[in-house]
């Protein structure tokens, strides 16, 4: 293992290679930074560029952009409330309200040192896990997915308050927004009002560019001329640095204090985040979700929504955990584990590689490399996030909203353009800045919503896989994979229910004997 | 019945009929197999909008959903955008998005032409540039 270690390390060590890989971490930083473009889509345009590459600088471009794209994709999250990528939309939830409260710079450097920390967690366990890793995802069938679909339902469960029923009603219309377009088991098609756009669905990013980007720009309308003329960070920043106690808010290394706080955040969120990276579809979106309600969970005490760090630190983690971690399948057994490293099988071929458990025995040399610029490209991205963050996001917390707002709308609409050069997903992005008001007016939760549109396809094509295994029902109770995550299910919903009865009934009997 | 309880009841009430709009539309679909998860998300939403409803109908105290919302001003940003993708494919992606900002910060009450007027062009130059030039995005250049 050693030896296949120092292998990797001294194709890294060219000085090429190496700031072929600080060119991709920068590359991934912007793209993930700009709304309607994420890792996926500069890996297909670049994959083709790279054919006349060494295959090594290939690699460490191709790789240290999938490693920083989901760490840049918290900047705009935190700063704007629109998440760069879709591995940041639960980020936004407490990244804007703890710059709105004037620590975006601290939240963003939080960011930046989670995503370092499930990145690195998970690209060690590439390294050193990954054929068990493998195995256990292969046990995975369709029940076993449609019941990990369930779980990650399950999870926003847990973060109803006092109005469970929109959580309930905001996942069915989530449900309902994936089953739009051709269907995935007979080919017909539903829900597409005659439309030839609404074919494929309804596009996950200009939905999430209008959630999010639309409605800030929205929400800031509805304020003027009724007390709230908008704000600026900075503004915020100096008023709170007149009070006594306040610490200034800058990019930067995370106290010790700070780190022992949200390791065991990290901790979870990397582990959440690497498990659900190592099975095929499951995804990013689970992960962050599942990573958050985790944390929900863990921390009873804190106001979650409201801008807590454990908040930003959980998903960060998480996300960049998957990262990594769906190289796992993709290296061991040649099968990606999601849409990104899908494209890494293309380039694979097209450098005359074979993804695969035979990469490791005939080009040990290429494999190595590949996982070691995973694991050097997360130590590279703490210093490169920093100082980006430091250039990039002082400036413009400085900026007016008003100002700001100019800036946002047209990254808003040119991001929902590009996602597939189509006019109709303005319009898109438009329809959901409205549903996103609407929903926030009248106190209906958007992360159910979120959750279910993307997980709905996934489960409605593993369900009807499953029952046509011609064992009914209980074919999702006979296995045992499917069984567990069954019950997991049953209990994340349950608990919020129960946990607090079970609290006041031990609280009853500890007053009893007083 | 108080004019804030009436707004309220408007959020279960659309979802209601959106519920067993889903449901009736399910009836056409040829297979079972395409129904099964509409008609699940139907059915939830269709119950727990009734849920809602009742819930919303017993209680006395509402809030005002809409107090003190500029609601005229967002139609007229929403306005905006409409005229903006009606015009993208018109006059070119340059001139369309630079009235864009400049409409947003016109709307938003800013009115420091000095700074308004190159921020605008400034924005619109560097989105151009990110997407047109490095990512190859295929904008509309029409006019400009």
């Amino acid at each position: 293992m050693l030896s296949n270690i120092m292998l990797g390390l001294s194709q890294l060590a060219d000085p090429i290679v190496f700031l072929s890989l600080f060119f991709g971490v920068l590359l991934g930083l912007t793209v993930g930074a700009l709304p309607g473009l994420n890792d996926s889509i500069t890996i297909a345009v670049l994959v083709p560029i790279t054919f006349g590459m060494d295959s090594r600088i290939a690699f460490a471009i191709l790789c240290g952009i999938y490693v920083a794209s989901a760490c840049g994709g918290s900047i705009p999250a935190v700063l704007l409330e629109i998440p760069g990528t879709m591995s940041a939309v639960v980020t936004a939830y407490d990244g804007y309200p703890l710059c709105k409260k004037g620590h975006g710079l601290m939240a963003l450097s939080v960011c930046m040192h989670s995503s370092c920390f499930g990145g690195l967690f998970s690209a060690l366990l590439l390294l050193f896990a990954a054929p068990v890793l493998a195995t256990v995802a292969l046990a995975f069938g369709p029940p076993e997915y449609f019941m990990l679909g369930l779980l990650g339902m399950s999870t926003v469960i847990g973060m109803a308050g006092k109005d469970c029923w929109k959580h309930f009603i905001s996942m069915g219309f989530g449900l309902w927004l994936s089953c739009m377009g051709v269907s995935g088991t007979t080919g017909s098609v539903r829900f597409t009002f005659g439309t030839m756009s609404l074919m494929d669905g309804l596009p996950l990013v200009p939905r999430m560019i209008g959630l999010f980007g639309i409605l800030s720009i929205l929400k800031i309308c509805e304020k003027l001329g009724k007390g709230e003329e908008g704000w600026t960070a900075d503004a915020v920043r100096q008023m709170q640095a007149k009070q006594k106690g306040y610490a200034e808010d800058k990019v930067q290394i995370l106290p010790l204090s700070m780190m022992k706080r949200l390791l065991p955040t990290w901790l979870r969120g990397a582990v959440v985040g690497s498990f659900l990276g190592c099975m095929p579809g499951a995804g990013m979106t689970m992960a962050i979700f599942t990573a958050y309600d985790l944390e929900k969970r863990c921390h009873p005490e804190l106001e979650f929504g409201t801008g807590v760090y454990e908040g930003i630190a959980a998903p960060e983690a998480a996300n960049n955990g998957v990262v990594a971690s769906s190289m796992v399948p993709l290296l061991s057994l040649g099968i990606p584990g999601n849409s990104t490293s899908a494209l890494f099988i293309g380039a694979l071929t097209i450098h005359g590689l074979v993804a695969g458990p035979t990469l490791f025995s005939k080009q040990p040399d290429m494999a190595y490399l590949i996982i070691m610029c995973f694991v050097v490209g997360n130590l590279l991205m703490i210093p490169m996030s920093l100082a980006y963050c430091k250039f990039l996001a002082a400036p413009i917390l400085k900026l007016n909203s008003k100002v700001l707002s100019a800036g946002v709308i047209a990254l808003c609409v040119t991001g929902s353009f590009a996602y597939k050069n189509n006019v109709f997903h303005i319009g898109v992005a438009v329809a959901f800045g409205v549903i996103g008001y609407l929903f926030y007016k009248f106190n209906v939760p958007t992360a159910p919503f979120i959750l279910a549109s993307i997980l709905g396809n996934m489960m409605e094509l593993n369900w009807i896989n499953s029952l046509s295994y011609d064992h009914g029902f209980s074919i999702f109770i006979e296995r045992p994979i499917s069984c567990v995550l069954l019950i997991v299910s049953i209990f994340f919903c349950v608990w919020p229910w129960v946990g607090p009865q079970i609290k006041k009934m031990r609280n009853k009997n500890k007053v009893q004997p007083a | 019945m108080s004019k804030e309880k009436m707004v309220a009841l408007i959020c279960p009430i659309a979802f209601l009929l959106f519920g067993i709009w889903i449901r009736i539309s399910t009836l056409s679909f040829s297979s079972t197999r395409d129904s099964r998860f509409p008609n699940l998300a139907a059915y939830l939403i269709i119950i727990m909008s009734v849920v809602q409803l009742v819930s919303d109908l017993r209680k006395n105290n509402h809030k005002q959903i809409f107090k003190d919302c500029n609601l005229i001003m967002i139609l007229e940003y929403l306005l905006l955008l409409c005229l903006y993708i009606f015009l993208l494919k018109k006059i070119g992606f340059i001139l369309d998005t630079l009235i864009l900002t400049m409409g947003t910060m016109l709307l938003l009450g800013y009115r420091r032409y000095k700074i308004m007027i190159p921020t605008s062009i400034g924005i619109t130059l560097a989105v151009f540039g990110i997407f047109y030039g490095l990512l190859r995005v295929p904008l509309p250049t029409l006019i400009l």
